[in-house]
């Protein structure tokens, strides 16, 4: 009995030990190394898989959280890799200092921000709906919309300006209200109650810190304002709706562009893409509560009833 | 000992049960109140913590954009509580962003040291008289480090960071308020349970303890004071109760005892005999009343002397000292009749017991001697004596009387009868057959003084005044006697009669006085007095054997003369003693006044002291007495008669004589010899008889035996009774039966005459 005991452990401990220790996950030499931040958490588990899809599993795979930057770093230089697959930011973050090697990313809201002056050897997938997209769902479900509201800092002052340009083209008025700090967030959000139509909300860290999402969620439920959120997550707090990206096809878009780059595109002809498909959801019982419909022409609409 | 109430056991216990009762509740009522101040502590505490937590909570969005409005708001409607004494919010550098105080000034930077302590709090100052207890709790709110944060719905995605503190303080005044009520109804618990218990305990202890334990402290007191009829009815069924029970049946038990002791003690205390107890040392310890009276000693005196003083008080008797000695030292029992003396030296004659009396060990612990004065007694049986004496010698004498009453009746009737026959002649026959009269008449007279001491003489009973009596013969002596005697006299008046002959009587005194001017040949006083007595039964058994209590009349005959020794003292009253020189007396004198005197129910006293005098004191009972009526005497008359008459006598000549004395008065006379074959004459015809003359003292067939048979014959035939002796208790009995009369041998013929006459007459 004792003995079986000892050979289960052994099976599972063989089990386990490819995926432990320093070794790469898959290695079939083909040249492409995938480093991840954490395959624990579900969007980049989906998004590996998709780039597997595209490259093969014969792709090194490689977690950012078991090894330093510099161990990293060093262990890229020694397998002379020719293109490397980045997902999430603290992996980009540590590899961001090779210049030799192409690196594809995903997962990371703004990739542009992590390469250098000149440095041409980052491309890959960015995060954010681009505000077209989000506006045109938004005026597909609520057609009566004319003035939309957003708070942002100065990090999000390029995609305002692209969203308040799609936006006007499309005959919506953009309110932005500017901010300097978390603090400043939810004065902001108040200061558009009674202008705006709705809210959206775009990726800014000082603007949806701490309590402010949670203000505007609920002041969007006392004002009958809708809000459009990030992610699925917006969704279930009570946002109208939500047009977030696909993470495995994210995975697939990186593995196709690393591809390229290995058929001989640059790069920088790349350069920094928006995500091909994007999943709607939508909040059933908001969307009752402001009187709405999900019309027919809007295709694959997730439906969310809490 | 005197009682105090702190003594009573109950009042203790129950003292010692509340103050039990009073340390119990305090620490029960110290315990509860911790127990509650602390619930009410731990309570506000909670409170303090959760209103902070929720301050906390919802001042997140205030906090986080510093949005003092937003806050006020919060802290309004938090402060409508009113035991909500602050609220107020910090940022994370612990600096005031708003809040609101009831009293006093908010502080501008939170007092804490550690912030992330949640659930301290402390006491301060409110400055209004209470404690106000502060609590802090942290404003926590996420924090997204990165935009890919904002997409993702994982959790942890987001950091939790303390962006600021709320502080909340809770007023101390409701929980003062409630401490203070918690106080008082704590108190009030205890204090109502302590009463409550301590009555309760109380009344338990009363019913049960301290009423039993009162009744029966009640009941021992009445004991020691001798009320032995206590009977305690404590209703109890404890140990008291049983107690009680048992103190009844004790006190029923002591009652007993006492009862019976104080039997003893009066039995003892008014015994007549001397009971006195000594030591084993021969010591008196206790002495009866008896005592004082036997031997003049008081009690106080007698105690703690010896009791040989006492139980031989004259010397010279060795037999009984040896006796006595042996009794008291010994403890042998011991009976002895000794001589003594009392105080004040009168002689006593003592008839005593000594014997040991022994403790329930066998030891002997005490002697005691009984002793009866017999003085008394021995004076008595002494006075017995003589009188028995008196009396065969007084039946001797009569014998001898009736025997020469009857031959002197025989020579006074044949004298009478030679009288008449010769009657006329004169001459020296009829000198000398007078002279014979006149001899038998003073040979009847000493007969007759014989039967006087006999007490079988004739009287007559009458109504005498002795005062007149005594008048009448002191005149006649007045008239007789020598010059050289005086007579005094002392005559109470209004002396009482009494019932006497009155020749008897003056024969007694006559006797007396003739005595006593013997005794004084060379003169001297004669002293005559009367004084009516009255003697209780003491005072009679004191003067003797027969005399009865009651009234009498004393009369005192007192001379100065010669006295008597005892010897001739004890002597004086037999017949034939004599002191005087032959001839001159008779001896017969004292005798005969003697028998009088006691044939009268009275008695003599006589005081003598040789050289000194005689002193007699005669005692005769008033007429206001049980007497006797005596036939009257009747007229003297010749008298005549033709009836029939039956005489029945034994002595011949008597026969004769009175047969030829009735015949020469004209009656008819059967004689029979004796009472049988009288009976028979009657048998033969009783109707042939007027009258029977019958004797009394015969052979065969008595007089009275014959006077029934008589009557048995005819009833209404008269019967006149005749006899040498005198009147006695058959004679008596014959004339209450319907005998018609009593004649004393001897008689005249006129005497006899006259008293058949009466007979017949009647």
């Amino acid at each position: 009995m004792r003995s079986r005991i000892a050979l289960i452990i052994i099976l599972i401990g063989c089990l386990i030990s490819p995926l432990s220790g320093f070794a790469p996950i898959v290695n079939a030499n083909t040249g492409i190394a995938i480093v991840v931040d954490d395959t624990a958490l579900k969007p980049y588990a989906e998004a590996l898989e998709g780039i597997k899809e595209r490259v093969g599993v014969g792709a090194d795979v490689y977690e950012m959280r078991e090894y330093s930057a510099s161990d990293m770093l060093r262990v890229l230089e020694k397998k002379r890799y020719n293109a490397v697959a980045v997902i999430g930011p603290e992996s980009l973050g540590a590899l961001a200092t090779i210049r030799n090697t192409p690196l594809i990313s995903c997962m990371v809201v703004n990739p542009a921000d992590y390469a250098g002056h000149s440095q041409k050897n980052i491309s890959g997938v960015t995060m954010y709906t681009p505000p077209a997209v989000s506006l045109r769902s938004l005026r597909q479900l609520a057609p009566a919309i004319k003035r939309v509201g957003v708070v942002y800092s100065a990090a999000s002052s390029t995609l305002v300006s692209e969203t308040m340009r799609d936006a006007e083209s499309m005959g919506i008025k953009i309110m932005a209200k500017s901010i300097d700090s978390p603090g400043q967030a939810i004065d902001a959000f108040k200061s558009l109650e009674g202008i705006v139509d709705a809210i959206l909300l775009i990726p800014d860290t000082t603007a949806l810190s701490g309590p402010s999402l949670d203000y505007v969620l609920l002041s969007s439920f006392r004002n009958n304002i809708p809000v459009v959120g990030l992610s699925f997550k917006y969704v279930k707090m009570g946002a109208l709706m939500a047009i977030s990206f696909d993470s495995k096809d994210m995975g697939r878009q990186v593995g196709d562009m690393t591809l390229r780059i290995l058929d001989g595109e640059s790069p920088a002809s790349l350069s920094f893409q928006p995500p091909r498909r994007f999943n709607i959801y939508v909040n059933e019982k908001t969307l009752e509560s402001l009187g709405l419909k999900i019309p027919s022409s809007l295709k694959e609409v997730k439906g969310y009833r809490p | 000992m005197k009682f105090k109430i702190f003594d009573s056991i109950y009042v203790t216990t129950l003292i010692g049960i509340t103050i039990a009762l009073f340390l119990l509740s305090a620490v029960f009522t110290g315990f509860s109140l911790s127990q509650g101040i602390r619930l009410q502590e731990e309570g506000l505490q909670k409170r303090g913590n959760s209103l902070a937590a929720n301050a906390a909570a919802l001042g997140e969005l205030g906090v986080f954009s510093d949005n003092r409005e937003m806050l006020q708001q919060l802290i309004d409607n938090m402060m409508q509580e009113k035991d909500v004494a602050e609220i107020s919010f910090y940022n994370a550098q612990t600096q005031l962003i708003t809040g609101n105080r009831r009293y006093g000034t908010i502080g501008q930077s939170l007092e804490r040291g550690a912030q992330n302590d949640i659930v301290g709090w402390t006491a301060v100052e409110a400055g209004v008289g209470y404690a106000s207890y502060y609590f802090t709790a942290p404003v926590f709110s996420e924090q997204h480090s990165s935009a890919l944060d904002l997409f993702s719905d994982a959790p942890g995605s987001a950091k939790v960071v303390i962006i600021g503190w709320a502080k909340v303080e809770l007023s101390g005044k409701d929980i003062a308020e409630e401490n203070r009520k918690l106080v008082i109804r704590s108190l009030a618990i205890a204090l109502f349970i302590v009463l409550s218990v301590s009555a309760l305990t109380y009344l338990f202890l009363s019913r049960q303890i301290g009423r039993p334990l009162r009744r029966l402290m009640g009941a021992v007191k009445e004991i020691g004071q001798g009320n032995f009829s206590q009977n305690i009815d404590v209703n109890v069924s404890n140990e008291i109760g049983v107690l009680a029970s048992e103190f009844n049946r004790m006190s029923l038990s002591l009652k007993e005892r006492e009862e019976e002791l104080l039997k003893l003690a009066k039995a003892v205390e008014g015994a007549e005999d001397v009971i006195a107890i000594a030591d084993v040392d021969g010591y008196l310890v206790y002495v009866n009343p008896a005592f004082e009276t036997l031997t003049g000693y008081g009690r106080d005196e007698a105690l703690n002397t010896p009791l040989m003083s006492y139980a031989l008080s004259e010397e010279g008797q060795d037999e009984a000292a040896v006796s006595i000695k042996t009794a008291i030292e010994i403890g042998a029992a011991r009976n002895m009749v000794v001589k003594g003396r009392k105080k004040d030296g009168a002689p006593t004659l003592v008839a005593e017991t000594i014997s040991p009396i022994y403790n329930e060990k066998g030891e002997r612990v005490y002697s005691l001697m009984i002793a009866r004065d017999i003085s008394e007694r021995d004076r008595l049986e002494k006075s017995l004596i003589q009188s028995q004496k008196m009396e065969a010698i007084g039946t001797l004498a009569g014998g001898v009387a009736h025997d020469f009453n009857n031959i002197l009746a025989g020579i006074m009737g044949y004298n009478g009868l030679l009288q008449g026959r010769l009657a006329g002649e004169g001459g020296k026959v009829t000198e000398y057959l007078q002279a014979v009269e006149n001899l038998t008449g003073r040979a009847a007279s000493l007969t007759q003084q014989l039967l006087g001491f006999a007490r079988r003489g004739k009287y007559k009973i009458e109504t005498l005044s002795m005062n007149t009596l005594v008048e009448e013969l002191i005149g006649f002596l007045g008239e007789t006697f020598d010059r050289r005697i005086t007579i005094h006299r002392h005559l109470a008046p209004g002396l009482p009669d009494v019932l006497a002959d009155g020749n008897q009587i003056h024969q007694v005194l006559l006797n007396m006085c003739i005595n006593a001017r013997d005794a004084m040949p060379d003169g001297g006083i004669l002293t005559l007095e009367t004084y009516p007595v009255e003697l209780d039964k003491a005072s009679a058994d004191r003067y003797g054997y027969e005399v009865m209590p009651g009234r009498y009349v004393e009369i005192i005959i007192a001379d100065t003369g010669t006295g008597m020794d005892e010897a001739t003292r004890k002597r004086i009253f037999e017949p034939f003693f004599t002191t005087k020189d032959p001839g001159k007396g008779t001896g017969l004198g004292l005798a005969m006044v003697f028998g009088i005197v006691k044939n009268h129910g009275g008695f003599i006293n006589v005081y003598s002291e040789p050289g000194i005098g005689s002193s007699f004191k005669i005692y005769l009972p008033t007429s206001d007495r049980e007497g006797n009526n005596d036939e009257k005497q009747g007229e003297r008359a010749m008298i005549r008669g033709n009836e029939t008459i039956l005489v029945i006598d034994d002595e011949p000549f008597l026969r004769d004589v009175l047969g030829e004395m009735l015949a020469s008065a004209g009656y008819t006379v059967v004689s029979a010899e004796n009472g049988e074959k009288g009976i028979a004459l009657l048998a033969e015809d009783a109707h042939k008889f007027d009258m029977v003359i019958l004797d009394l003292i015969m052979p065969g067939m008595s007089g009275k035996k014959s006077f029934e048979a008589i009557k048995e014959l005819r009833s209404d035939l008269k019967v006149l009774i005749s006899s040498g002796y005198g009147q006695d208790g058959d004679i008596q009995e014959m004339l209450d039966n319907g005998a018609s009369g009593f004649i004393q041998k001897p008689y005249l013929q006129n005497t006899i005459l006259e008293k058949i006459h009466g007979v017949l007459t009647n």
